[in-house]
């Protein structure tokens, strides 16, 4: 425990060096601004910050993704609570109790609920973070091939099972991420796979082109789709913060410990992020909380309930992805691909031969918590002023950022058609309700299932039982297949519920 | 509506024939026993062409109303018709982009989109839309060519003059 100390103690050291202190800033302010935006969703925004990385140290460009990631789950309560807009999915059910409560006449109560909801969630889930990812990597370095292709068969489950929506088009999306990542001249035999005599295909398809074609044009044009008819504010008013008292807090404990442990467990799942805990935290609280009656009126349980959880989601996501490399959401996808463009594979590994790095953004979490606090208490109102910009003009910009994006990757010009079409599929998929999330992280780990299963089978003899005769992996593939079963028993309840009604 | 619901299945049925019979001309040193790498994307492949298969027989049972938590559709925001028009036209750009861009140069393809776009957008506003547009450009020009070294086209010819002068202007090396 003591060494663990002493490499966060050089982690915060790291984080307060100037250069890595200004781009934790920027990510903090972008981060906010990114969520404050309804055109723009968190992980679109961690996607458009990813080519300034491109030229930065590995350590200034995780703190600037991870700084965003954290601020990205707290900047849209304002919008929320104030004005009835939700910056992003996740700040939907603070709309829920948030704006009641603002309407009561008590917008800085409200306000102050989130901020302490944001920050001490955020800070237990990061404590956590820092207690268990020592143990997990430890365990995960007795992994071998089946072990790790169970571990990603895990991941890619959880992510077609808890997106909602429809489990056929989910798994869809799926197999389509996968095809996509066997594109080009495969690794192993280096065999041309579906490349067509095409040389841009000959050289695969980057997994940031997919992601930033998909959730940045894709998103773009479904909004200009509605005409850029996102709500605006008449008139910013005075904004203030009023934090809570020690009385008030303590009234809420249950709550607030609760929707942590939640929103770490479900940021731990792979594919599960901040917008499942924040609901799934305010799903809890309305069935069997103290104050389950009064939810929607506007009390602070339904406040602190889906805040806590969302932020406290980040630290439980970062578990899974330092410790084995599974994202375990949207975002943390992106801050895995920021780890592979700087040519780091994350796992345990890692932690034995770069713990700094680990322990920096350890630090960097716990940083960015009181920073973002800090900012939310002083500066949101000039924050909230972005919500005046025109949305034409933003989408714009958000256009430039996603080809500049792409053009920065390789320098190579024909990536822009690459994000062109994955820009058109991105649309397609919103139109016919086919999740996109499925699709990018398959893309992600396709490579690594493909790696791991062929490793597997070559190390076996072909013999598939190999995944049932190791303890760990059997344990994975029965938790992928009864998540799945779950899955389908529950859209089988639910369409049976609603045909007898 | 059944139908519509369907087309997606159906085409991507038809892909998945055509990739794995691309599949099956993969040509690499066969070794007996040992998985190539033709078994991974084939093993995808059915497994697509089976939830394509079960998601077209659903798509012909009565439709019902799905609900996600990652949507906005706990809100209860009034939405607009759809503008397939504006779709259309937006998608156009981008396609534009990428040949504009080698001829006309960053700059000038940047402003050229970023003005459309805005106009596409329907934003009714002449000179926002233009300043918007030109520091837009410039900014992103200095800041990824001048800040973060990234080698964006130059154009041809008068556009290829053109850049280098705002290069110069700017200060850029």
């Amino acid at each position: 425990m003591l060494d663990v100390l002493v490499l966060l103690a050089h982690g915060f050291l790291i984080v307060f060096q100037p250069i890595n202190l200004f781009v934790l800033f920027v990510g903090l302010v972008l981060g906010l601004l990114v969520a404050v935006l309804p055109g723009l969703t968190l992980v679109m925004g961690v996607v458009l910050a990813l080519p300034f990385t491109y030229k930065m140290g590995i350590t200034p460009a995780l703190i600037l993704l991870t700084a965003m990631y954290v601020t990205g789950t707290y900047g849209g309560a304002f919008t929320s609570i104030l004005f009835r807009i939700p910056g992003e999915p996740i700040d939907v059910p603070l709309l829920w109790d948030g704006y009641p409560m603002a309407k009561n006449g008590e917008p800085a109560k409200a306000l102050g609920w989130t901020l302490f909801a944001a920050l001490c969630g955020g800070l237990v889930a990061a404590t956590m973070m820092v207690v268990a990812s020592e143990p997990v990597a430890r365990i995960a370095l007795t992994f071998s091939a089946p072990e790790y292709f169970a571990l990603v068969l895990f991941g890619l489950a959880s992510v077609v099972c808890l997106g909602g929506g429809s489990l056929v088009n989910a798994f869809v999306s799926l197999f389509i991420g996968l095809l996509i990542a066997s594109v080009g001249v495969d690794g192993t035999f280096g065999v041309e796979r579906f490349s067509f005599g095409i040389d841009t295909l000959r050289d695969g398809i980057e997994y940031l082109n997919v992601m930033v074609g998909a959730y940045g044009l894709g998103e773009v044009l479904t909004r200009l789709e509605q005409g850029f008819t996102s709500p605006t504010i008449e008139k910013i008013g005075k904004i203030e913060t009023k934090l809570p008292s020690f009385k008030e807090i303590s009234a809420v404990k249950g709550t607030f410990a609760r929707s942590s442990i939640l929103g770490i467990i479900v940021g731990v799942v792979p594919g599960a992020g901040a917008t499942i805990a924040s609901f799934l935290s305010y799903g809890l609280e309305a069935q069997h909380g103290r104050r389950r009656r009064e939810m929607g009126t506007g009390i602070p349980e339904g406040i602190v309930a889906p805040q806590a959880a969302a932020t406290a989601s980040v630290g439980g996501a970062m578990i899974p992805l330092l410790t084995m490399g599974i994202p375990g959401s949207g975002a943390t996808a992106i801050i895995l691909a920021a780890f592979m463009l700087q040519g780091i594979q994350p796992g345990p590994q890692v932690f034995v031969s770069q713990p700094l790095l680990i322990y920096s953004i350890f630090a960097s979490i716990f940083v960015s918590l009181v920073a973002m606090s800090l900012l939310g208490y002083f500066a949101i109102k000039a924050l909230v002023k972005v919500l005046e910009l025109k949305e034409a003009a933003v989408s714009a910009f958000v256009v430039m950022f996603c080809f500049i994006g792409a053009l920065a990757a390789r320098n190579n010009v024909n990536d822009l058609w690459t994000i062109v079409a994955f820009g058109g599929l991105g649309y397609l998929f919103e139109k016919f309700q086919f999740p996109i999330a499925p699709m990018v992280l398959g893309t992600i780990l396709g490579p690594l299932a493909e790696n791991y299963f062929l490793t597997a089978m070559i190390s076996a003899q072909n013999d598939w039982t190999v995944f049932f005769t190791r303890p760990v992996s059997l344990v994975l593939v029965l938790l992928s297949a009864g998540t799945i079963v779950y899955q389908i028993y529950r859209s089988w309840r639910e369409s049976g519920l609603r045909h007898r009604t | 509506m059944h139908l519509r619901k369907a087309i997606p299945f159906v085409v991507l049925i038809a892909c998945s024939a055509f990739l794995f019979w691309r599949t099956l001309g993969f040509e690499y040193q066969h070794v007996p026993g040992r998985l190539g790498p033709d078994i991974w994307p084939k093993i995808i492949l059915v497994l697509l062409v089976i939830t394509c298969l079960f998601g077209m027989a659903l798509s012909f049972l009565p439709a019902e109303e799905h609900t996600s938590p990652n949507s906005f559709a706990a809100d209860d925001a009034p939405q607009s018709p759809p503008r397939h028009g504006l779709v259309a036209l937006g998608f156009a750009l981008f396609l534009m982009y990428p040949i504009a861009l080698v001829y006309l140069g960053f700059p000038v393809a940047t402003f050229v989109l970023m003005v459309l776009f805005m106009i596409v957008g329907q934003w009714r506003h002449p000179v926002g839309v233009l300043v918007s547009s030109i520091l837009g450009t410039l900014v992103l020009f200095y800041v990824f060519h001048g800040i973060v070294y990234i080698s964006l086209p130059l154009g041809t010819g008068p556009f290829e003059d053109f850049t280098l002068w705002l290069s110069q202007l700017m200060r850029i090396r």
